[in-house]
């Protein structure tokens, strides 16, 4: 910025351009402008003053300074001619007009007048400054400036029209029987950038009323495709509702012609560059397409996950949304939910628990592999804890498979991440719950005592406790291991050690049934009694309490109402089932898992009762554009200006039917535009470039050949070494087993 | 309903650089919370979260060099809508300035809110298009700046006849010139062995276009080419590319524009030039080698390998290499960054070799012999310029509707390796 005034009194060009290449240089912070210097440039006759003074004000504005000082010096400014300085004193008045009314008020007049100039883009700023001026006082003439604009020549102003009924019916909701009648004419537009606008209003105004869609119905599906990519979010946003709630369900053997339509319409999302196009489209069929159809969004949202960081999370989010309800859609594109190296914690999370959904017992080779190599590597514990757990939901849901991921768990409890030990103990303990045998409950016997993590001990002793006559003769010397680091113990594991030690007790005091722990009854009683005596002296009185508890039942060993307390055995466990709220793909809620404030779910489909008929939907197909003789003051002062259409934004897209095609006169369409350019004229071709790409391919093909060639002894190698799932790696180990006669000593 | 409340350009000390309400006067307390949540997070040394959340409104934040844009709503709002407006913010505002930073912003703050004003009205998006902006506000020029002292000229904008929304009516250049640049990103994991275990490579189509007036382009590919999973600038006619896959007609918009992107699996492509072999050795030694099995050089090599424990030392053949600790402070752990300038496709394999310390004993511990962590995998980085992966070739390209200009400048590509990990054996 610079002072622009001191060169009123230099009288050359040469001069002047001298100075303005040195002032231009000069930083912001040293043009401070005091007050009376601002009031002085502002009522200067100087373009250049005014707009250094107007710059200076917005600059601290748009810093957070109340600059209101100003309001009556600049809203004058409204009427200046430099396009510049009326862009800069509309936002200025858009700031602090409700605050001065009155004043505001001088300007609206103004800014009215600017709504006959003959630049559209004029016409279009009038309406958009007018309605967003926000004086009660003047909504009538905002409402009359609606009605002005809805019919110009020029679609810009009509788009602005369109948001000024936003504004409107905010200011004064009585309007709104007006503006729902305004609405109606806007979208029977045929122009591609009002109609979205027009829905957008729609939504705001009168969302309830869908009626109001029904006769445009086909002309928005033929004017979708040609929709920026902008618009299409918006206009799906309404239009899906809308499917929802008039049209009937589609199934695989019959889908509404009307549905088809808007289906047909909505592909051209999946071609946009812009990652919210396309997960509206893909929402869309999420939504409303028949189950053979919804392959179709799968490869553009797999084509999101390669963009930047905040799309690939938001991406999967919402996959994993659709994963678990319909993982076959994905079942083909596993690698796709890889780790790569730039994934972040969030993202690695996300992934894995969509291979979790996506793992079954036909593609494990696939996965299990990378599992575990995650499992093994990934730098972050809560990454390869995750692994772990899909490992154990996998081995839960497919039964063929659980030992080997069974085996794989066991070896898991050494591992020096507490989280994954933490998540495989989980797993096992549903899993050898369910199906116990005594080769592990040997091996978790024997391992015990190297255990360091809590939970891991609790579900060992918890698993070993519950079946206890399966491996009788270890449990007594489970427990005296268990009882030497009592007192070094998280309360999750002394409970498990005091509920081993009393169901040890119980049986083995029984005189019902002889079993193999008759022998060991003194041995046992004497750990009961030591686990009771610790356990007086424990922080916890819950911990005190229970046992009092265990201690009282256990002085009547064989009661059965003692053994049916003590011994119940608990039923096959099943796989608790986290129940995350079903939240709708493409919200924010869904992204925080939490409901966030206007929050829409998708309606359910309508019942067919209440469905119209499809008549409703014929309305008027083609409409002309508008009359530049009537109702419009503009066209009548310039008749000679011609329209303006859209027809220079069609881009068709899909089959679209003859019967339903507007019809458009005037400016020729832009397919017509492409067809009747058509060159028949052919250029050389270049030469060099084709040899050069021709000499590197077939260097690259023979090198591509020696590698093969190389690698092959290899892999038979390697196929060994690769597969670590297996139950030799378990059963190999050896197992300690205590000598029976160290107890008769 | 997707309705933007405000936007708020902040700096990383949290002062306010610019604030636009589209819909209204916005609480006072909206720009207090944002910047409390800022700090809040600056404390914990944490990156925010793109969406801030608390009981009556959304606040969606990205940082940008070091200027952070937040966009209020109180609505349910799809987020990557507002990520997009936030990358189309940035993207007009490099356009006009070079650059976005707080410096730039600041100094210019003035226009850019010019050009919010006329990119989102009342939280809808109404001109995202940076063409029709410039036409609109005009670009900060010295030769604007003295029209506008002299008087000798006033610049009205004016919306042009006949034109299609993202495409100037004002282009004008001496000579006429179309340049295509092929980006070609690899995500790739390579297994112990050196087998691919699964990869894919994103192609975009990055093109310059200086072309006076409205011109009509036909893009031909070679016959028979098929771009699987393409997506495409709107300027495209998608209907006779339905028709002819391996034609791309369109009207550029002026300047740097993305053409089309689109996706394959990197298992039907070439092979990389680079081969890496890493090996974990005896001892908590470990070794990598990489060699340049291609016809050019590559530049500016790096190789990140995580460490899980504390490096003993490090020799290198040829480069640079540097420890950097691991964002987990608890842990010994960090990431070993090797640097290579160039590599020759005709040089010898270049080798890293380091040795890990040895982990921390435990005093009760018994046992003689020290352990060691395996290393699990390395990251490639780099970009290879001339080469291509794909069996991708422009045929010609062509002015429908104006046959006798010639523009064409031939196809530019490079490879960049950004996401290639090699498994350690």
């Amino acid at each position: 910025m610079s002072n622009l005034s001191f060169f009123q009194t230099l009288s050359g060009l040469a001069e002047n351009a001298k100075q303005i290449a040195k002032s231009s240089s000069l930083s912001f912070e040293e043009n401070e402008l005091s007050h009376s210097d601002l009031l002085r440039l502002l009522n200067s006759n100087s373009d250049a003053g005014k707009l250094e003074a107007i710059n200076f004000i917005l600059a601290q504005m748009m810093h957070g300074e109340n600059m209101s000082l100003y309001f009556p010096d600049v809203v004058k400014l409204v009427a200046s001619e430099n396009p510049e300085i009326r862009r800069l004193v509309h936002i200025y008045l858009l700031q602090y007009a409700e605050f001065n009314p009155d004043l505001a008020l001088l300007s609206v007049n103004t800014v009215q007048k600017t709504l006959y100039d003959k630049n559209p883009l004029t016409r279009s700023t009038a309406i958009r400054v007018m309605s967003s001026i926000r004086v009660p006082a003047i909504n009538g003439i905002v409402l009359l400036a609606i009605q002005q604009c809805i019919t110009d020549t020029a679609d810009r102003v009509r788009q602005s029209a369109a948001l000024a009924i936003t504004k409107c019916y905010s200011l004064d909701p009585s309007y709104k029987s007006q503006l729902e009648e305004h609405i109606k004419t806007l979208l029977s537009d045929n122009s591609p950038i009002v109609v979205p606008a027009a829905l957008f209003t729609f939504e705001v105004v009168c969302p309830e009323k869908l009626e109001i869609i029904h006769p445009y119905y086909h002309r928005i599906c033929t004017l979708f495709p040609q929709m920026n990519d902008w618009d299409k979010v918006v206009a799906l946003k309404t239009l899906v509702r809308y499917a929802r709630l008039t049209l009937p369900e589609p199934s695989t053997p019959s889908t509404h012609s009307d549905l088809k339509e808007l289906l047909e319409s909505i592909k051209s999302c999946f071609f946009s560059l812009l990652p919210s196009t396309i997960i509206a489209g893909a929402r869309a069929f999420y939504y409303l397409a028949p189950s053979n159809q919804m392959h179709l969004i799968v490869e553009p949202l797999l084509q999101l996950l390669l963009e930047k960081p905040i799309v690939r999370t938001t991406t999967l989010r919402y996959i994993s949304q659709i994963v678990y309800k319909t993982p076959e859609l994905f079942k083909n594109h596993i690698k796709s939910f890889f780790l790569i190296a730039s994934d972040s914690d969030d993202t690695c999370l996300l992934k894995i628990n969509i291979l979790s959904r996506l793992l079954d017992a036909q593609n494990s080779s696939q996965i299990l592999p990378e599992l575990l190599y995650y499992i093994n590597s990934h730098p972050n514990p809560s990454v390869a804890s995750t692994a772990v757990k899909a490992l154990g939901d996998f081995a839960s849901a497919n039964i063929s498979m659980a030992p080997s991921c069974l085996n794989t768990l066991l070896l898991l409890l050494k591992s020096h991440n507490s989280l994954i030990v933490t998540e495989a103990a989980s797993s096992l303990r549903l899993l050898i719950h369910n199906d116990p045998k005594e080769i592990y409950l040997q091996y978790l016997a024997a391992t015990y005592e190297t255990l360091e993590v809590p939970r891991a001990k609790s579900v060992t002793l918890w698993l070993i406790s519950e079946h206890i006559l399966i491996i009788p003769r270890l449990v007594p010397d489970v427990l005296r291991i268990a009882v030497k680091t009592f007192a070094d113990e998280t309360l999750e594991v002394k409970y498990q050690i005091l509920e081993l030690s009393v169901r040890l007790y119980v049986l083995s005091h029984s005189e019902e049934k002889q079993n193999d722990l008759e022998s060991r009854d003194d041995v046992v009683s004497l750990l009961f009694n030591y686990v009771l005596s610790l356990i007086h002296f424990d922080m916890s009185y819950d911990l005190r309490d229970r046992a009092r508890f265990y201690k009282e039942l256990a002085s009547t060993p064989s009661s059965e109402f003692t053994r049916r307390i003590v011994l119940e055995s608990k039923g096959n466990s099943q796989k608790e089932i986290i129940a995350s709220r079903d939240y709708c793909i493409g919200t924010a809620s869904l992204c925080l898992n939490e409901d966030v404030m206007g929050y829409e779910p998708i309606p359910n489909w309508a019942d067919v009762s209440d469905l119209p008929p499809d008549s409703v939907r014929e309305g008027i197909k083609d409409v002309l554009p508008i009359n530049p003789h009537t109702g419009n003051i503009y066209s009548n002062n310039s008749p000679g200006v011609k329209a303006l259409s859209s027809d220079n934004f069609k881009r068709d897209f899909g089959d679209t039917n003859a019967i339903n095609r507007p019809k458009f006169v005037g400016q020729q369409t832009l397919e017509e535009f492409y067809a009747s350019e058509t060159s028949e004229s052919s250029e050389g071709e270049y030469e060099t470039s084709t040899s050069e790409s021709e000499d590197e391919e077939t260097d690259d093909t023979s090198q591509e050949e020696d590698n093969e060639k190389n690698s092959t002894p290899d892999e038979d190698t390697e196929n060994n070494n690769t597969s670590s799932i297996s139950t030799k790696s378990i059963m190999d180990r050896p197992l300690t087993e205590p000598e029976p006669n160290y107890w008769q000593s | 309903m997707s309705t933007i409340e405000a936007i708020y350009l902040v700096d990383t000390n949290g002062a306010l650089l610019l604030q636009l309400e589209s819909r209204g006067r916005t609480s006072p307390i909206t720009l207090e919370h944002i910047k409390n949540e800022l700090f809040r997070y600056k404390l914990r040394n944490e990156e925010p979260p793109f969406i801030l959340h608390n009981k009556n409104f959304l606040i969606f934040q990205e940082l940008e060099e070091d200027v952070r844009l937040c966009i209020p709503t109180t609505c349910d709002t799809e987020p990557l809508y507002i990520h997009d407006i936030m990358r189309r913010i940035v993207d007009v505002v490099k356009t006009f300035f070079g650059g976005f930073n707080a410096s730039k912003v600041e100094k210019n703050v003035c226009v850019i809110v010019q050009l919010l004003a006329e990119m989102i009205d009342y939280g809808y998006a109404t001109c995202m298009e940076p063409n029709a902006l410039q036409d609109i506000v005009p670009l900060p020029s010295f030769m604007n700046k003295f029209m506008a002292v002299t008087g000798l000229q006033t610049n009205t904008p004016t919306l042009a006849r006949d034109t299609v929304p993202w495409r100037t009516a004002k282009a004008k250049y001496a000579t006429n010139e179309f340049f295509i640049h092929v980006l070609e990103r690899v995500s790739a994991v390579y297994q112990p062995n050196g087998k691919l275990a699964f990869g894919t490579v994103k192609s975009d189509m990055e093109c310059k276009c200086q072309i006076s007036g409205m011109p009509l382009l036909l893009l031909s590919l070679r016959p028979g080419t098929k771009l699987g999973n393409v997506r495409f600038h709107q300027s495209v006619n998608l209907k006779r590319w339905k028709q002819h896959p391996d034609q791309i007609e369109f009207i550029p918009p002026d300047g740097k524009f993305t053409l089309a992107s689109f996706q394959t699996d990197f298992a039907t492509q070439k092979s990389l030039p680079v081969v890496v072999e890493a090996k974990n050795k005896l001892d908590g030694r470990f070794e990598v080698r990489i060699r340049n099995t291609g016809k050019k050089s590559v530049e500016n090599l790096k190789i990140l390998i995580t460490i899980p424990q504390a490096l003993k030392s490090v020799t290198v053949t040829e480069g640079n290499y540097i420890f950097r600790a691991s964002k987990y402070t608890h842990m010994e752990e960090g990431i070993l960054e090797w640097s290579v300038k160039k590599l020759a496709w005709t040089s010898p394999a270049l080798v890293l070799t380091g040795f890990l310390a040895p982990l921390k004993k435990d005093a009760n511990s018994t046992e003689e012999s020290s352990s060691y962590s395996k290393l699990e995998h390395l990251d490639l980085q780099y970009k290879l310029q001339g080469s291509t992966l794909h069996n991708f070739k422009v045929e010609s390209l062509k002015m429908l509707n104006h046959p006798d200009k010639k523009s064409y400048k031939g196809v530019k590509h490079t490879i960049i390796a950004q996401n290639v990990s090699f498994r350690f054996r």
